[in-house]
């Protein structure tokens, strides 16, 4: 291609991505892009629904590897980064973007609110998927953007910086004077762990997960569903004892905790759905 | 989003207008050229008058705080560069007293480390933080946003600033008050007219200028007069605030803190973290022969052996005087800035 022409193409590609971007994604169909949607099934191990309790409840369903008995009242995550590859070397790059009100590729996913666990993502290159990754929590590109409606709540203001991961429950085992959005200090058996952090220490966790294949086309509109299991959070790497230790609410105590992060991930199905 | 796009046309249109028209300056940040680059993330945050208008509002308003007592401006004054004129650790709501004293405001669109422990690194994040220390303001920003969105004035006032039916929440009030707070730019005090202009400083500046490049500069370095960096500058001996150590709970950082800028330095005492030092003589005498040894102080400040820096008082006055050049009038007498 000569150089001209190569110019003229890059100027026509720039010109219909803003003509795109200035239109409604609804507009979109026939430009032979696709959609996913990706569901984040939270469970507590074999247990997949109603998972949450109220604070102030003495009822405790989930039993550790310790064998402390617990509830959950909150589960939060920021999901981050999101990228599929396929086997034919098909990539996507979900674009990310923080300003203000105006925020792309971030994502909070809340147990307690049932349409935050289900993501669109759009304008992704027709081929064959086989594999998702992903950030929990946020990197410093994204701390550096300044305000964003997703802080609310996820957020460090003495320490600037997103909370990645928010667990809080409930725990026999537990002797109070923790401390969360849900758990207040007088809770005589609460527990919050908030892992966030993305300097020193970076508390930022990569999961990749390989998946059935999807097919992106424009007619298809395929789901990813992947299971998370808040026990292996409790229960990874390194046990939570919540006798011990029953708040964590910065990045230094968190560090220990993070690399359980990558083990509640896994791959559930795909549907490859017809539009 | 088709709408945005074209609110933005109509905007540059406009202003490229008013420029035409009158020939007039239009209203937003302006980079002194004898600063650093600003950091700001301005594109996420267009600086316009009615944002900037809604900021000042809402750092004018006790409504920020639980029981509507206190304002952003109760603790910083535009008549000392938006410091606390008053008090040496800040006077917050039910009258407690906090562990430090409030710094000045000016300058913020140039770094990135914000408070004396620098826990915040934009400026954007800065509101989150006294409105929800207990004994500051002591208010969950999410009601904050609730009594914003229950009051007329407000919504109205959002919508001059951001677009007719744009929402109201904690994103667009900290870029509000975001635009307010970038614009305190302080660049033009007696000794940046002498730096640009070649106005003159006297016998005394002069030599309290040389003096203080020599003994001073390599902490409070170039024209913001810090270098960033965080220091132990040998207040105690015994750890009594653990400053940065907060922040990244290494031993090293125990009893650090941000190096301040020195602008405005003569209208904003008390003066350390903690306030304790009521004049710049103080001040001086401590650098002179009071730098106190402990396990994190600066090895500038015990170079050869010798604790701190040792200055005649006719050095210390030089220094004092030199010092004193960095009030910028114009900024404290700023109208742009006076309470709504
Ligand atoms: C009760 C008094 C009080 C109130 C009210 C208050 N501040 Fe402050 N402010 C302080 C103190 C004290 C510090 C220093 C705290 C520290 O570093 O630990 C500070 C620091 C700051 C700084 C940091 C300056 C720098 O260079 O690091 C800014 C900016 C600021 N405040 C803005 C605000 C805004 C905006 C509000 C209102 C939302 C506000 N303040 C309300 C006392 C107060
Ligand atoms: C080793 C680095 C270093 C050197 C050298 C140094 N300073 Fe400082 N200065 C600091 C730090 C750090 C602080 C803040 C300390 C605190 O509050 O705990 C400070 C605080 C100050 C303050 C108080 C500012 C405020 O807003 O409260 C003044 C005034 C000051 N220095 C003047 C000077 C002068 C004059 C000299 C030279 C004689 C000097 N400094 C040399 C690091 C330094």
């Amino acid at each position: 291609m000569n150089s001209n022409r190569m110019k003229k193409a890059v100027y026509t590609l720039l010109l219909s991505t803003i003509i795109l971007f200035s239109q409604c994604t609804e507009e979109d169909n026939g430009v032979s892009t696709g959609t996913v949607e990706i569901k984040f099934d939270n469970v507590v191990g074999d247990i997949q629904a109603g998972l949450l309790a109220n604070p102030g409840n003495e009822d405790y369903p989930y039993t550790t590897v310790l064998g402390q008995q617990y509830n959950l009242t909150l589960v939060k995550y920021i999901v981050s980064e999101i990228v599929l590859e396929g086997p034919d070397g098909a990539y996507y790059a979900d674009e990310l973007s923080i300003a203000g009100d105006d925020v792309n590729g971030y994502y909070l996913i809340d147990e307690s609110n049932l349409s935050s666990q289900t993501l669109t993502v759009d304008q992704i290159a027709p081929g064959v998927y086989d594999q998702i990754s992903f950030k929990i929590g946020i990197e410093e590109e994204g701390v550096d953007q300044g305000a964003s409606i997703i802080l609310d709540g996820m957020f460090w203001a003495w320490s600037s910086g997103y909370i990645g991961m928010k667990v809080e429950g409930q725990s026999s085992s537990s002797a109070g004077e923790s401390f969360g959005d849900t758990i207040e200090e007088t809770n005589p058996h609460g527990f919050g762990y908030h892992i966030g952090g993305w300097k020193s220490p970076n508390n930022v966790r990569e999961v990749t997960i390989a998946m059935d294949e999807i097919r992106i086309t424009p007619d298809y509109k395929p789901e990813i569903h992947l299971v998370i299991d808040i026990a292996k959070f409790l229960d990874g790497g390194l046990t939570f004892d919540f006798s011990k230790r029953n708040s964590i609410h910065d990045a230094a105590t968190g560090a220990e905790y993070a690399d359980n992060i990558p083990g509640m991930f896994r791959f559930d199905h795909v549907h490859n759905n017809p539009l | 989003m088709r709408k945005k796009l074209g609110f933005l046309l109509v905007m540059g249109w406009l202003l490229m207008a008013c420029e035409g028209d009158k020939g007039e300056i239009p209203f937003g940040f302006v980079q002194p050229e004898h600063f650093p680059a600003a950091t700001y993330t301005f594109d996420n945050n267009p600086i316009s008058k009615e944002g900037f208008e809604l900021g000042k509002f809402i750092f004018n308003d006790p409504l920020l705080s639980r029981d509507s007592t206190v304002s952003c401006a109760s603790c910083h004054d535009q008549r000392v560069a938006f410091a606390d004129p008053q008090h040496r650790l800040s006077i917050g709501i039910d009258a407690q007293i906090g562990a430090r004293n409030a710094p000045p405001i000016f300058n913020l669109a140039f770094v990135n480390a914000f408070f004396w422990d620098g826990g915040v690194t934009h400026v954007d994040f800065i509101p989150l933080n006294p409105i929800a220390n207990p004994v500051e303001m002591d208010q969950d920003i999410a009601v904050v946003i609730e009594k914003m969105r229950a009051s007329a004035l407000y919504q109205q006032k959002f919508a001059t600033a951001f677009g007719e039916g744009t929402e109201i929440n904690s994103a667009r009030m900290l870029h509000a008050l975001s635009q307010f707070m970038v614009m305190m730019v302080s660049a033009n005090s007696s000794y940046d007219q002498y730096l640009l202009e070649g106005a003159a400083l006297s016998e005394s500046a002069l030599r309290g200028l040389a003096l203080f490049e020599e003994n001073c500069a390599t902490c409070h370095e170039g024209n913001l007069f810090t270098d960033g960096s965080f220091r132990n500058n040998g207040l105690d001996t015994e750890v009594t605030d653990i400053g940065r150590y907060l922040i990244t709970e290494e031993n090293g950082d125990l009893a650090k803190f941000k190096v301040p800028s020195l602008r405005n330095i003569a209208l904003t005492a008390p003066y350390m973290h903690d306030g304790r030092f009521e004049t710049l003589d103080e001040v001086l005498t401590h650098y002179s022969s009071g730098v106190q040894q402990s396990a994190t102080l600066d090895p500038l400040l015990q170079a050869g052996g010798i604790l701190g820096i040792p200055l005649s008082d006719a050095q210390q006055s030089d220094i004092i005087t030199f010092l004193e050049t960095l009030t910028d009038e114009e900024f404290v007498s700023n109208p742009l800035f006076f309470a709504p």
